[in-house]
């Protein structure tokens, strides 16, 4: 399909509306002298911490997805999906709930730099597993028994056959580095006084030192990085890989692979039984902490909620201009540079002081969590039913007709399932949402106070109420998608 | 008689070079060419999904090729019969009438005839999903004559299907080549189209037409 100028106009209008919190830092953009050297300091250590937290998370993954193929030849499809869905956990649900339970269980966990390194690949080993068990399965399909009757083992056929999957691989890697470079709520929790991400020093520019010219030079230095990212991106081009066969990959299966998997839930389960008997000691000896807890599960409720509807909107807006080749190049380049910088951006405007604080913070986390989600399988979506689209427009159909007819029920079920994802990491965010509001509106905000203040028992115990709100708006999105996939498809 | 004139095309290193080409309006033309010959991109540009500034296609006065796909009034089968597997038998049928704003009532006879010449009507209202592979083939095909098309092209329809299905297939076009004297356009590389369906073949190679023959010269020439 090719758009029309009406088309040009509505994306611009969309795009427009959805991004114009940023237009009030253009004002802002004037150049400032700067310490270069803290600047190219900072930098690079959010560039070596990124870098090293993407090598991590591709060793571990790399064990995770030849465990994923060992699992996988020994369990039933259906406990295989629940297996995924598990070692899936850590990366899906806030970042609390796998720093507290580790802080509380390893007493001699290393803050500052390593910390977050070593929690990235932590949080990232299960979907970095998926990722790389999905390229290996699409690429070594058919050479797989050959090489099991030839005797290799599975490093082997790895090294042998690197020219097959090195692009994928690559690509996977370029995507970690930009996504830990924008971390940053693993940063504010375990970064200490290191920097080890440049959103951090971002923070600390505007909430510390009311320096905003160094924060926008930051951003600018940001923004040219990740630019620069997805240039190379856009450069390693890889042949169309086919559906994978259903054959199993016996000669890539390995046991050992499991460990790195589910070690983090497996931290995530047993910090929670090992504390809870002590935190919930500790709040019946301090009932007053209580007191709130309804105003922030409700806070909490809200604004997962209306993340989600948000997203929800942005994502079926998304899927009708993904119809066209010409919008395209927007949605997979799109990537939200600075979660500080967007938090601010939402205190200049001063139109928006008339939107109720939770709007605001949704609206600034639907901007945060947009690009993940396109890339979690919204782009891929409409470009598997490219065929579909042009036989609809051959027959005749406008872009809306087709939007109505064949785009929007075959997505509706993943839209419904990636907006109750960021309803979920809606539910648990506490950085964004602090920048914007300045003070504590949900539970997560409430339960990193605790961790502020030492009180790890007590914050693990009240995380469960995350959880329960989590379930509540992501089982309600779930819902929809399980009606739409019954109804629809 | 429709006369295919300037249809020139570079795709890299390969080229299309048919200066002029006169399709017949009776029977079933098998176009033949070994893989890579260009069959699909010529199907593709003839019907509009690839562009060809060059391309003339006179249908007597009037060039079609200066018209939206859609307008060419042209319908296709495509290997993968393109059908949409969320929507069931009856809306695939039905739906390049809803697409153009058209009134189904003014066609109602027309689908009628299709579904019962196909017969289609016992899974009519079932998801294309959970059709069987003839199933499907059916639901094409009324698809394609639903619009009263002056000509339909099949693109290797037949191509990944079992000899069971294929033979099924080829006794479906015979029907409605009898019953409703559309024209056809049957690109393949199967000699058993020729065969049984063909009443020219022509035979298509680096990009070029190379000769037109009866089946029975086409037949011997293997």
């Amino acid at each position: 399909m090719r758009p029309h100028l009406k088309h040009g106009l509505f994306f611009a209008i969309f795009i427009l509306i959805f991004l114009f919190p940023y237009l009030r830092l253009v004002p802002r953009m004037a150049f400032a002298p700067m310490d270069l050297e803290y600047v190219c300091s900072n930098y690079v250590n959010s560039f070596l911490q990124s870098l090293m937290s993407t090598l991590l998370s591709l060793v571990f993954g790399l064990f995770g997805a030849l465990g994923l193929f060992w699992l996988e030849g020994r369990v039933r499809a259906s406990r295989f999906a629940l297996l995924e869905f598990v070692v899936l956990l850590p990366a899906l649900l806030p970042a609390l709930f796998l720093v507290v339970p580790v802080l509380n269980l390893i007493s001699f966990f290393p803050f500052g730099f390593t910390g977050v390194v070593l929690f990235h690949a932590l949080a990232e080993v299960g979907i970095v597993a998926l990722a790389l068990k999905r390229i290996f399965a699409q690429r070594l399909t058919a050479y797989a028994d050959t090489a099991r009757m030839s005797g290799s083992s599975a490093f082997f056929l790895l090294r042998k056959t690197a020219s097959l999957w090195r692009v994928d691989v690559l690509n996977l890697a370029l995507i970690l580095i930009i996504y830990f470079l924008t971390s940053f709520s693993i940063p504010l929790l375990i970064g200490g006084s290191s920097l080890a991400s440049l959103e951090i020093s971002v923070f600390e520019s505007l909430v510390v030192h009311h320096n905003w010219p160094l924060a926008m030079n930051l951003f600018i230095f940001q923004c040219v990085s990740i630019g620069i990212l997805l240039l190379a991106l856009s450069f390693f081009k890889t042949p169309v890989a086919e559906e994978p066969e259903k054959m199993r990959l016996s000669v890539l299966e390995n046991p050992l692979g499991i460990f790195p998997l589910f070690l983090p839930p497996l931290f995530i389960l047993i910090g929670w039984l090992t504390q809870l008997p002590k935190g919930l000691h500790h709040l019946s000896l301090q009932p007053q902490v209580l007191h709130r807890w309804q105003h922030y599960f409700m806070g909490s409720l809200t604004l997962g909620f209306l993340t989600a509807g948000c997203v929800f909107v942005f994502l079926s807006l998304a899927s009708y201009f993904l119809q066209f080749k010409e919008f395209r190049r927007f949605f997979v380049s799109f990537f939200t540079p600075s979660f500080v910088i967007l938090g601010f951006s939402f205190f200049l405007l001063p139109g928006l002081s008339l939107l109720a604080l939770e709007t605001k913070i949704a609206w600034a986390l639907t901007i945060a969590f947009v690009p993940t989600l396109l890339r979690f399988g919204l782009l891929q979506k409409v470009l598997s039913l490219e065929a579909q689209l042009e036989m609809a427009s051959f027959l005749g159909g406008g872009s809306f007709y087709i939007f109505k007819k064949i785009t929007w029920p075959q997505c509706l079920p993943l839209v419904s399932m990636l907006s109750g994802l960021a309803g979920v990491w809606a539910v648990g965010d506490f950085s964004l949402s602090r920048v914007i509001a300045g003070r504590d509106v949900n539970l997560a905000m409430w339960v990193q106070s605790l961790v502020d203040q030492y009180r790890w028992d007590m914050a693990l115990v009240l995380s469960a109420l995350i959880l329960v709100a989590a379930l509540m708006v992501f089982g309600f999105f779930w819902g929809l998608s399980y009606v739409a996939r019954q109804k629809l498809i | 008689m429709s006369l295919v004139k300037n249809l020139f095309k570079t795709l890299g290193d390969f080229k299309i070079t048919i200066p002029e080409w006169t399709l017949a309006d009776q029977g079933l033309t098998l176009l033949w060419g070994p893989s890579g010959a260009g069959k699909t991109s010529v199907i593709r540009s003839l019907i509009g999904l690839e562009s060809c500034e060059s391309l003339e296609w006179w249908f007597g006065s009037e060039d079609i090729a200066k018209l939206s796909p859609s307008d060419r009034n042209i319908s296709v089968v495509f290997q993968n019969l393109s059908l949409f597997p969320h929507l069931t038998a009856r809306e695939n049928i039905l739906f390049p009438l809803e697409a153009q704003g058209k009134k189904l009532s003014e066609f109602k006879k027309d689908f009628d005839s299709a579904i019962e010449l196909l017969q289609a009507a016992p899974f009519l209202d079932k998801k294309v999903s959970l059709l069987s592979g003839g199933e499907k083939q059916r639901v094409a095909l009324s698809r394609a004559l639903i619009t009263r098309p002056r000509l339909i092209l099949l693109d290797e329809p037949f191509s990944s299907l079992d000899i069971q299905l294929k033979k099924q297939a080829r006794e479906l076009l015979k029907m409605i080549m009898k019953e409703r004297q559309i024209p056809m356009l049957l690109v393949s590389h199967d000699p058993i189209d020729a065969e049984h369906l063909a009443q020219q073949v022509i035979i298509l190679a680096e990009g070029q037409i190379k000769t037109s023959q009866t089946p029975q010269e086409f037949l011997q020439s293997l």
